[in-house]
């Protein structure tokens, strides 16, 4: 009985201290996280596993009803606009059909001219899709969660495209889902060419739809609806990837919109081009 | 039987609020694919906290406002901290002034959300902009704040159905 009554006294006490200190508890605690969160990858990596094993479960039964609504809402406006899918699918199938012809043609001249130069090939590229199963909205996420992780081949860093051109990239790749981050996302850094002239520049994100250029060279003029593509330079996205094209130059701020629309994302193709760049040497966990 | 209908009601009581925030918090996690929506959808799950931490604060405390803030950290994939400290701060100084709100006609309430939810906001741009050092786009986050602001009440009414359905004098 007197045991029973001290320990309750202690309970009592560790209770009552606790709620006198919570407050500077708590608030020591979230800095900590905050600083220790940027220094140590453990941490971070200990919130990313949280995200893939615990709650992806739960939001792919929440993501059920979304989607039933978003299928049924596709299925009516697709049977509203079935006579003219029909007639531009008749008009591109004769269009593919001539370029078929063509690209014929230029493969067999390009294994020639290969043969001639001795050339060696890239890796081939390894492709996964998946769905997006958590698109966390708000102006300070710009970040989506997969259902593909390591189980399928997917690994930190490969890249992530939408049918229309360049997603973003694996930042954290779990057992079963990853996470991608946006090229909108404000720590997302690409060197990337204008076209056409070929100017190198780097595309940041600042958690909007319309990531800036930087580091444009002083005399480089571009213009709106020039082409940005991927440079290939760090080494981890591959040249070439369309990514956008510029919006609007406006004090000196160049935005540029995205071919992809986040709004749309509901596949991605997740591809390993054998890059690994500056990630290379970042332990994957 | 009855015993556990009684443990069920408790243990309902207890989490229900806590729940509420989480589930609020994955619902905003979903992809809705509504245009535009994604970068200007509103942090749902400040109004619960809001409101919990001004109506009942003997139902939801500082540490269940620390664990939802840290929650949103990692499903929003931002950098872990942030949120936990401006709940917990938000839930700190609520607490502090709800006799000003609580007990008050609603629009007192909404106003104060709309204060403290824009307060709430800023703050977070700004650690997440020191964060990334860098300016994140502010206009996102007002029009954020503004859908915010205006779903409070649906909320406020799912907030005090859940006080309705297990009302405190059960456990006095």
């Amino acid at each position: 009985m007197q045991q029973a009554n001290r320990v309750k006294s202690h309970l009592y006490h560790v209770k009552s201290f606790l709620q006198r200190f919570a407050l500077i508890l708590l608030v020591i605690l979230a800095f900590g996280l905050m600083l220790l969160g940027k220094a140590d990858n453990v941490i971070v990596s200990v919130g990313q596993k949280v995200l893939t094993v615990v709650m992806v479960p739960v939001l792919e039964v929440l993501s059920v009803p979304v989607n039933a609504v978003k299928s049924y809402a596709g299925d009516v406006q697709e049977l509203a606009a079935l006579k003219e899918y029909n007639q531009k699918l008749i008009a591109q199938n004769q269009e593919m059909l001539e370029y078929k012809k063509q690209a014929k043609l230029l493969k067999s001249e390009n294994e020639k001219l290969a043969k001639l130069l001795n050339y060696k090939k890239p890796p081939k590229a390894k492709s996964v899709s998946a769905r997006v199963v958590a698109d966390p909205g708000g102006a300070f996420a710009q970040s989506i969660l997969v259902l593909a992780g390591r189980e399928d081949g997917v690994s930190k860093g490969d890249v992530v495209m939408a049918k229309d051109g360049l997603a973003g990239r694996i930042a954290y790749a779990g057992e079963k889902a990853s996470q991608v981050l946006l090229i909108s996302d404000v720590n997302s850094r690409i060197p990337v060419f204008i076209e056409p002239h070929g100017y190198r520049a780097v595309l940041i994100g600042d958690n909007t739809p319309k990531p800036q250029i930087t580091a444009l060279p002083e005399k480089a003029e571009v213009a709106v609806g020039d082409k940005v593509v991927t440079s290939g330079d760090a080494g981890v996205f591959p040249a070439e990837i369309e990514i956008g094209v510029i919006e609007s130059k406006k004090d000196g701020i160049i935005k540029v919109k995205p071919l992809v629309n986040r709004d749309r994302l509901d596949i991605v193709n997740i591809i390993d081009f054998g890059l690994k760049g500056i990630l290379e040497n970042i332990k994957c966990e | 039987m009855n015993a556990l209908y009684e443990l069920a009601k408790k243990v309902f009581y207890l989490t229900a609020p806590f729940l509420l925030v989480v589930f609020l918090e994955l619902v905003g996690a979903l992809p809705i694919h509504m245009p535009a929506f994604s970068s200007v959808a509103p942090p749902l799950a400040l109004i619960p906290v809001y409101y919990w931490a001004v109506h009942a604060p003997w139902r939801f405390g500082m540490f269940q406002a620390f664990f939802s803030g840290l929650l949103l950290d990692i499903l929003f994939m931002l950098p872990l901290g942030i949120n936990a400290l401006i709940f917990t701060l938000l839930y700190y100084f609520l607490n502090r002034l709800r006799r000003f709100i609580a007990g008050k006609p609603f629009y007192v309430s909404w106003l104060g959300f709309a204060l403290f939810g824009t307060v709430a906001l800023m703050a977070e741009w700004f650690l997440v902009s020191l964060s990334s050092r860098q300016f994140i786009g502010f206009a996102g986050v007002l029009i954020s704040d503004v859908f915010m602001i205006v779903v409070y009440p649906l909320i406020a009414l799912l907030c005090y159905g859940l006080i309705r359905l297990s009302p405190e004098e059960d456990y006095e």
